[in-house]
């Protein structure tokens, strides 16, 4: 144990830029929500909740915050948890290169810088030339334009692609913490793949559960790289929070809306972890 | 019966296998094929008369090949800063008891996603002019550490709380100093926490473009994420050969930072993170 | 430990200190800032600025005794980011002494307060002798209320482009010199290139919000200023929520994209529609386009992206007609409408004197010459460069088609609400061209309208029955 002085010391650095670089503009940002403050406003003034009532009163920003919601379920919470935790059961206790190849593009997938990365997805969903209606074309399939025709589902699938390695890596350690014997027994009984996961896998690992539910949602709500694939669209169909914050602050630059966007945007992500670690710590 | 049933887990697991690791690989096949064409497309092709002169092309703009050295200073001073950092504040969190640190560590991580994103660009920018760090790689630095330290504490703490403490107390009874602790007991044991932080803090910044754009103003200071934009026709459409040929050297450096650590140390997270 | 912190701490500020301590420096820099980078984005205009406007102006300051170094400063990024990022280094009172800057932005950044007039930066600058070379027209484009703040790069037209091959194919008359005066020809026109070539989109007229203002300038009010309609009311001071002109244009709109499918809806709101239409014109795949002279110059010449190699021979040009001849807008039988670029001064100069040289040499007559050669244009800023000019002369396009159209040309209005209203336009275009009935989609324009301008600036005039 050390002491609370030098534990305090040892916390001042990280303390000092935190509080400089990260809760000073927080708060700025949060102020501004309260303002009309744009850069081409002549002059800023306090309207308290004003911004808010806009958002709430426009039917843009309920669809925004509709299909928000809509891509971090099925992206992060079914999608990259699921796809994490499956590739973490599937090579729990096992080795080879199948294993090592497989894992390394997951975690490749998710280190690319994200421009890059959306030109590669922008070639492999072309409607013409992309790789994936080429296979498609294979099996006598004919090829769709993706991003136009199903862009919901093209990003949500990009999303999964894009951020399952860190579910991956966080419930293959977490595995790790439960005793090997626990599946030996389930072995020996007969169980299921079902059950193992339901009976062994799932409450062992509820509080991990809920620290990636977490952090990919918290990750997924503010999750601006769709843009670079449908700039929010065809039409509004793909326009989630993050990305009606950018339309906001960047084409009209009422940065005092999009700060209100922040805010509500971190009132859900509070609110839903609140849920995750009350619920399943409470269980 | 029981040889059946094993035998058919077998064939499931490599078809299962197999469907995952092209799921992540097709969509990056495109990157790796296409800057040795001459005649690049969108189309998954192997370069019938593979070439170099998309790479040629990239390397002789020198504008662009100064962005790499911008974005190594950018992304390691803020590596460097969140690590030795977050090191030392995950310690100290670990160690000591306070009363709601892990939810206190978890609001600060909510309102990094504030400051990392498009809101806050305007606050960030009159703070570092208010400092006078507009147009520095110090002020990107700073920027970049405060917005990613709370995740680095987060990640890192969980390496630290795995830490026993019998290894500290035995040294305190050696009679080694607390600095001399940290160093040489700690240290090596969070190492692999600290690679994983090192990691995900670099890979975050090195892709990173709003802030670096907004933060900074002479093309001899950008980073790669924006001088990318070089290689874009006269009204701004991507050139398809140097843009790819572009992003390729782009992924060299986080792929071969990804690809040692992982040999070095192993890239894990230790016991899964608990919130 | 705290020596350790101390250490730390204090080797921060001190590189913090020594980053912002400013350099000193003898000889004056002058910054200009363009939304281009050399080898990409508005290449042409780099080159411009580096191989001719920095070498040409040093020396001539030298001749005259003043040292001067002229700085380009590079970006090349989409244009609301570049534009952001003016704002905030104006903002704070800072950034380049010049820059590259979009005409219709302008009401918004002097109502906001971030640019001064010209006699800010010298007392004498209407004693200018260029100023009599420059059309009027043009030149007041960087007017507004009665303060000149800049000078133009020059203007543009807008009017249909059309594949004259296609129009043979489909047995158009006059294919090779077509030009409808109403709305109902160029609606025939396109139902005959339809049946004729079913693989073939007739005809594009932009809309959604993903073309962004180019939907507004060639694809909304080309249709509407054909109506008579104009979106803001000079006479009553005030925008037009609803009226019987926007329906008409809306109506268009309908019969194009949804009724009749003679124009390829999903191409207009698809992610890089602008992309994608460039593409398929040049692979053939739309006989009309409305497009301005911008896209003869850069998008289709045949060294540009989706250059057409037998452009001149092949691609044909109309002017835009009314709805019916003489229905136009000011009783016009064919419309269009002009923007363009333009180089502004920024207050935040150390040297406003030296930047007004600098401004007056790029408006000058061998400033503009030299910007001519790089980046042709259709329309430009000074007469005796038109004159003389020999891009003008041996380019049979830009020298027919700026004379022809400039005429009939009008401007958007030059109010502070006018970027946040185009917005709302494309969204009403989008709203119609996706299916939206256009009285319901009017409906739901003029309420945005009016939370955009107040509700007391909003007209809504009585409709047809």
């Amino acid at each position: 144990m050390i002491s609370k002085k030098t534990a305090f010391f040892f916390l001042l650095p990280a303390l000092v830029l935190i509080f400089i670089f990260l809760i000073f503009p927080a708060f700025w940002t949060l102020y501004y929500s309260l303002t009309d403050y744009s850069l081409l406003g002549a002059s800023t003034e306090f309207i308290g909740v004003q911004n808010f009532i806009n958002l709430f009163t426009s039917a843009r920003f309920w669809n925004a915050t509709i299909l928000s919601f809509e891509f971090v379920f099925f992206s992060a919470i079914i999608g990259q948890a699921g796809v994490g935790l499956l590739l973490a059961m599937l090579f729990h206790r096992k080795s080879g290169w199948l294993k090592k190849l497989v894992r390394n593009l997951a975690v490749a997938s998710w280190l690319i810088p994200a421009v890059v990365v959306a030109y590669a997805w922008a070639a492999f969903l072309d409607k013409e030339y992309g790789l994936l209606n080429q296979i498609i074309g294979i099996f006598g399939f004919t090829g769709i334009d993706w991003l136009n025709e199903v862009p919901m589902g093209s990003i949500i699938i990009f999303n999964i692609w894009r951020g399952a390695a860190f579910s991956m890596l966080l419930f293959t350690s977490a595995l790790k913490t439960i005793p090997p014997s626990h599946f030996e027994t389930a072995d020996v009984v007969g169980a299921s793949l079902w059950d193992k996961i339901k009976d062994i896998v799932l409450p062992q690992l509820k509080t991990f559960i809920g620290s990636d539910l977490a952090l990919i949602t918290l990750w997924t709500f503010n999750l601006f790289t769709p843009f670079l694939l449908t700039g929010g669209g065809p039409g509004r169909q793909t326009e989630i929070l993050p990305i009606y914050t950018y339309f906001k602050a960047f084409k009209y630059m009422e940065f005092g809306l999009g700060a209100a966007i922040s805010a509500v945007i971190l009132f859900i992500n509070l609110t839903l972890a609140l849920v995750y670690l009350n619920y399943l710590k409470a269980e | 019966m029981r040889l059946v049933k094993k035998l058919l887990f077998r064939v499931l697991f490599y078809f299962a296998s197999v469907l995952l690791g092209l799921f992540f690989v097709l969509p990056l096949l495109w990157l790796f094929v296409t800057p040795f064409r001459s005649d690049p497309s969108l189309a998954v092709r192997l370069p019938a008369n593979p070439t170099l002169q998309n790479f040629i092309k990239v390397v002789n703009n020198a504008y662009a090949m100064r962005a790499f050295a911008n974005s190594a200073i950018q992304a390691l001073g803020s590596t460097f800063l969140v690590v030795m950092l977050a090191a030392l504040a995950a310690y100290a969190l670990s160690r000591v008891d306070l009363p709601g640190k892990g939810i206190i560590v978890y609001i600060l991580i909510l309102f990094s996603s504030v400051v990392t994103g498009i809101a806050a660009m305007v606050p960030l920018f009159f703070l570092l002019l208010q400092l006078g760090l507009i147009d520095t790689h110090l002020g990107i630095v700073l920027a970049f550490s405060g917005g990613f330290l709370p995740t680095g504490i987060f990640l890192m703490k969980d390496f630290v709380d795995s830490v026993s403490l019998t290894y500290e107390e035995s040294a305190v009874v050696s009679g080694a100093s607390k600095v001399q602790i940290f160093k040489d007991i700690i240290l090596p044991l969070i190492g692999p926490g600290m690679v994983v932080v090192a990691v995900f803090t670099f890979a975050q910044i090195w892709s990173n473009f709003l802030l670096p754009f907004i933060l900074l103003r002479s093309n001899s200071k950008m980073p790669v994420s924006v001088a990318i934009y070089t290689f874009t026709n006269e009204i701004g459409m991507p050139k398809i050969g140097l843009i790819s040929a572009y992003s390729l050297l782009y992924v060299v450096p986080i792929i071969s930072l990804y690809i040692f650590t992982n040999r070095r140390y192993g890239f894990k997270f230790y016991g899964g993170i608990k919130g | 430990m705290k020596k350790y912190l101390v250490v730390l701490l204090s080797a921060l500020l001190g590189i913090g200190l020594m980053a912002s301590m400013a350099m000193a420096q003898d000889v004056p820099t002058l910054e200009i800032i363009a939304n281009g980078v050399e080898g990409g984005k508005n290449a042409q205009e780099i080159a411009y600025y580096k191989e001719f406007l920095v070498p040409e102006f040093e020396k001539k300051m030298a001749e005259q005794g003043q040292e001067v170094n002229v700085e380009v400063i590079e970006t090349g990024v989409p244009d609301e980011r570049f534009k952001s990022r003016i704002v905030m280094d104006m903002k704070a009172g800072r950034g380049a002494d010049i820059i590259g800057f979009d005409q219709f932005w302008l009401s918004e950044f002097v109502e906001a307060g971030l640019l001064k007039p010209l006699q800010y930066f010298d007392s004498n600058w209407d004693k200018w002798e260029g100023w009599d070379q420059y059309y009027t027209g043009i030149k007041n484009m960087m007017k507004f209320k009665g303060n000149m703040y800049g000078l133009m790069k020059g203007s543009d037209v807008r009017m249909i482009y059309y594949n004259k091959q296609l129009f043979r194919e489909a047995g158009i008359d006059k294919w090779w010199a077509w030009q409808p005066d109403s709305w109902q020809e160029l609606l025939d026109t396109a139902r005959k290139l339809k049946e004729e070539l079913p693989d073939v989109t007739p005809l594009q007229l932009n809309a959604g919000s993903k073309m962004g203002e180019a939907t507004t300038m060639q694809g909304f009010y080309m249709a509407h200023l054909g109506t008579g309609g104009r979106i803001y009311d000079q006479g009553l001071g005030k925008w037009v929520g609803k009226s019987q002109d926007l329906l008409d244009t809306l109506e268009l709109y309908k019969t194009i994209y949804v009724d009749e499918n003679l124009g390829d809806a999903d191409m207009q709101v698809a992610a890089k529609a602008r992309e994608k239409t460039f593409e398929a014109f040049q692979n053939e795949e739309i006989a009309m386009l409305v497009e301005g002279t911008w896209f003869w110059t850069d998008v289709i010449d045949p060294d540009a992206a989706w250059g057409i190699r037998t452009r001149d021979a092949q691609i044909g040009w109309a002017a835009m007609p009314a709805k019916n001849p003489g229905e136009g807008i000011n009783g016009q039988d064919f419309v269009s409408i002009s923007g363009g670029t333009g180089w502004v001064p920024s207050p935040a100069t150390d040297h406003p004197q030296l930047t007004w040289e600098l401004l007056k040499f790029i408006g000058s007559y061998e400033g503009k010459m030299a910007y001519m050669d790089y980046k042709p244009g259709a329309v430009t800023a000074r007469k005796d460069v038109a004159q003389n000019s020999p891009v003008t002369s041996e380019n049979f396009f830009l020298g027919t088609v700026g004379p022809a159209l400039a005429p009939v040309s009008t401007y958007r209005p030059g109010l502070e609400e006018y970027p946040k209203v185009s917005v709302e336009v494309q969204l009403l275009t989008e709203e119609v061209v996706t299916g939206t009935a256009p009285k319901k989609a009017m409906e739901n324009y003029s309420k945005e309208l009016a939370k955009i301008v107040g509700e007391d600036k909003v007209a809504n005039k009585p409709l047809e029955e």
